[in-house]
């Protein structure tokens, strides 16, 4: 089972690049108005 | 807009503009050597669909000064350096008529050297810019958006910062995820105590550094308002829930040395779903804030004034008592005064609520926020745009943000209670262990203690139901605000309600009329936008009746509309608050009688409610009170102004009851904001809709008994919730103070208690379908809703 102390870091990496794609979408924007997407939507040629 | 022979509309404000002979008909053709920069501008990179998709007519370019962006204060409100040495700033884009309006401001910045980024809210219209200070300013982004002929000016409000607590609750998330991984592991291992020591200190450890992150970044909130609370020398719910993150930390460190289960899986967990819940709230602020931001855009952003040698456009901030405004058909008069010149139709809805427009000439008054129907004024300024009833609306509903929620206020209230109880069940169990064992038995049992005294169920209790009960309103039709507003609405026990476009549909429709001078007077009114106009055209359609041509139809000043149709001068003109007069050649000739329609379900909704009903109108007071009998109301009055209705809402409150104000103008807003709770009809008019608390998006007032039944409900849950939670918490306790409370029960307890809250959270749909099919006879559509979901289900 000494495996184990390759594989838990190498999941805990996978699960924590997830969330530094999270975070950047946070930083960048995404969730700041969560209307306007609905609204632009209507926009073409974007 | 009509030009006389000879004359064009600009191509890009649409003012008049005097053809040369020998102008082809497809060459657009421009006011001045402003409107055709902006044009050139437009075409030179590409922006072209601009002038295709926009809904009407542009603002004229001005110099607007754009100083004031670079100013340190308006930094300090509007503007944040990033990590990456980029600043993000915000303004509003004033001016702002259309979705197009809306794409060009945002593809103008974008373009801007040195701009990273560049988005212009739909809503809001405030835009969000993030560029490299080395390379520009943001005055001279701010000059572009007026080169364009927007006005760029200083937003309402500061921005919450919620992307932060968005990032601390996907850290919590991940954390929590991962460390309830390892401790399954560690649990299994535990149940069947084979596990090789390494393998335990390895799972300790990984969960240790695993949980602090969540611990001293995502929790920081929770110690930072734990801390506020203490110097204050108050104990506020982040002080229990503080204590007890930072006791199982402690513990978690010490096993991590002996190697084992500690209640790290509990901690993430808990931050995880406490944070959830904080960004749920913050999110429904926010909503209120642009809300807020929305009204104050319907205020005009630059001003036509009259100066010795013409006409120039400024901001309207520099707009002083005493100049003189030049306002043309489809522009907005930015500040209250005295008309010098001219003589035009007006909307004043936002004032008086009655959709009308009113005939103003020299010498009458009009209100900031007025809108030239058709017509031209010269207005005298006489109160500054800053004072006027437009900037004093917007006051309003920016002090009425900012009073504190009753929910968080009962919670406050109950927090004091609860930490004590928590301290002194500590301080007991340590006693009393201690006394009959040790202090190394008694302290694993305090420690117990105080993690399951986490009051977690009890704060996701109230986001949850009131989220749930948002969406059950909102599938019925009225779109509750904020979740304080659905708590409200349960202790409402006075109706306040406006009449016109609340009771009745707001617009007027034929009543009796005989054929010919129906057919006589739609003949003429065709094309006119006045409501009379398209009441009495739309019923001549219905009617089929003949509809023949006008010449020369123009409105005659003080009401009314006269044209030629067959040689005969005919005219119609206002006679009494709901009858117009058709004259032929100067003779009358018959009456056309007109009514606001009372909406179908007015009576129906008005008695299910339940309430105390005070019906308040601006209009005559004889139609208010045809009305109120019509839906049996019997205490009705009419011809008040805003202040009145303002009035009778805070009286009302001043004798301590809580009132249920519905209404549709936005001379409603002032009211609807002082209201326990204020519902907007959708129709009505925007800055209605901004200030209210609950829309109603639907032409009709059932919805609003809805609002009424899921609020009841929400507020049965909630206190059916905080029962639980306390219940819970208390006998958690008191097992943990017997030693029966490990790790592992720890870990099933929490998220146990907290499904069911959220179970106890869902129900209130279903109880609101069932309520709703009860009270049938009151309510035919919501009980067809009620079967189609439960056939559906």
């Amino acid at each position: 089972m000494d495996i184990l102390i390759v594989l838990l870091p190498l999941s805990v990496t996978l699960a924590a690049a997830f969330l530094v794609l999270f975070v950047r979408a946070v930083r960048s924007g995404q969730f700041d108005d969560l209307d306007d997407g609905a609204r632009r939507l209507l926009d073409d040629d974007r | 807009m009509t030009q006389k022979p000879g004359e064009r509309a600009c191509a890009h404000c649409g003012a008049p503009v005097r053809a040369p002979v020998d102008a082809a008909p497809d060459v657009p053709l421009y006011c001045c050597a402003g409107c055709e920069t902006v044009a050139a501008l437009v075409r030179d990179n590409g922006w072209q669909r601009f002038y295709d998709e926009r809904d009407g007519f542009s603002p004229r370019p001005s110099g607007a000064l754009t100083e004031v962006f670079d100013s340190p204060a308006y930094a300090a409100a509007h503007a944040h350096e990033q990590a990456d040495g980029t600043v993000e700033a915000r303004f509003r884009v004033g001016g702002v008529r259309c979705a197009a309006c809306v794409w060009l401001s945002e593809r103008a910045i974008s373009c801007q050297p040195g701009v990273v980024d560049a988005h212009v809210s739909y809503g809001t219209n405030v835009a969000t810019v993030r560029y490299d200070p080395r390379t520009t300013r943001l005055s001279s982004l701010a000059a572009t958006v007026a080169s364009l002929g927007y006005t760029p000016v200083e937003p309402t409000l500061a921005r919450h910062a919620d992307r932060d607590d968005l990032v601390r609750l996907g850290v919590a998330a991940f954390c929590a995820m991962n460390v309830m991984l390892i401790h399954i592991a560690i649990y299994l291992g535990e149940a069947r105590g084979d596990m090789a020591a390494r393998y335990l200190a390895l799972f300790s450890w990984a969960s240790l550094v695993l949980a602090t992150p969540a611990v001293f970044y995502s929790a920081v909130p929770f110690f930072r308002g734990s801390w506020q609370a203490l110097r204050h020398r108050l104990l506020s719910m982040d002080v229990p829930v503080a204590l007890a993150i930072a006791v199982m930390y402690a513990h978690g460190v010490a096993m991590a040395f002996v190697g084992g289960a500690g209640y790290l899986d509990s901690l993430t967990m808990l931050v995880a779903f406490l944070l959830g819940g904080r960004v749920l709230v913050a999110q429904g602020r926010d909503r209120a804030a642009n809300a807020a931001e929305a009204v104050l855009a319907t205020a005009p952003d630059d001003a036509d004034v009259r100066t010795s040698d013409g006409v120039r456009t400024i901001a309207a901030r520099e707009v002083m008592p005493g100049m003189v405004l030049v306002v043309g058909a489809g522009g907005r008069v930015c500040a209250d005064g005295r008309v010098t010149h001219g003589g035009a139709f007006v909307d004043i809805s936002h004032v008086t609520g009655e959709a009308a427009p009113v005939a103003v000439g020299a010498g009458d008054r009009v209100p900031s926020g007025a809108a030239i129907v058709s017509g031209a004024l010269d207005v005298r300024v006489e109160v500054a745009p800053a004072e006027s009833t437009v900037a004093r609306i917007g006051e309003l509903v920016r002090s009425a943000l900012d009073e504190r929620s009753p929910v968080t206020r009962l919670v406050d209230r109950v927090a004091p209670w609860f930490t004590a109880g928590v301290l002194l069940a500590a301080a007991a169990t340590l006693v009393g262990w201690t006394i009959a064992t040790d202090l190394t038995t008694a302290l694993p049992v305090v420690v117990a203690v105080l993690v399951v005294a986490c009051p977690c169920a009890l704060a996701l209790a109230a986001p949850t139901t009131l989220a749930v009960g948002i969406g059950a309103a909102a599938r019925r039709g009225a779109f509750v605000r904020s979740g304080d507003a659905l708590t409200s609405l349960a202790a409402v026990d006075t109706l306040v309600i406006d009449k016109t476009g609340t009771i009745t549909f707001g617009t007027p429709r034929v009543r009796a009329a005989d054929p010919d001078t129906l057919a006589l007077a739609a003949s003429l009114e065709l094309g006119v936008r006045h409501p009379v106009a398209r009441a009495i055209v739309g019923e001549a359609e219905r009617l089929r009746l003949p509809i023949a041509r006008a010449y020369d139809v123009e409105s005659i000043p003080g009401g009314g509309v006269r044209g030629t149709i067959d040689g005969s001068v005919v005219s119609v003109t206002p006679d009494g608050p709901e009858t117009v007069l058709v004259s032929v050649d100067g003779a009358p000739r018959d009456r056309i009688a007109l009514a606001d329609v009372v909406r179908p379900d007015a009576a129906a909704t008005v008695g299910a409610l339940r309430l105390p009903v005070l019906l308040r109108s601006g209009d005559h007071p004889e139609v208010v009170s045809r009305v109120a009998s019509e839906v049996g109301i019997a205490d009705a009055r009419g011809g008040l102004r805003p202040e009145e209705k303002l009035a009778e809402v805070v009286d009302a409150q001043r004798a301590g009851r809580h009132v249920l104000f519905v209404g549709d103008g936005a001379n409603d807003a002032p009211a609807m904001a002082a209201a326990t709770v204020g519902v907007a009809m959708g129709e009505g008019a925007h800055a209605a809709i901004a200030t209210a608390d609950v829309v109603v998006l639907e032409p009709s007032l059932a919805p609003v008994h809805a609002a009424r039944v899921v609020s009841l409900e929400v507020q049965r849950a909630l206190k059916l919730n905080a029962r639980f939670a306390i219940v819970y918490n208390f006998g958690a306790v008191l097992l943990a103070a017997f030693g029966l409370i490990t790790p592992l029960i720890s870990a099933l307890l929490m998220p146990i208690s907290s499904l069911i809250v959220v179970g106890n959270a869902l129900a209130v749909e279903r109880r609101t379908r069932r309520s709703l099919a009860r009270g049938e006879a009151a309510e035919p559509r919501g009980a067809v809703l009620g079967a189609v979901a439960v056939g559906g289900v």
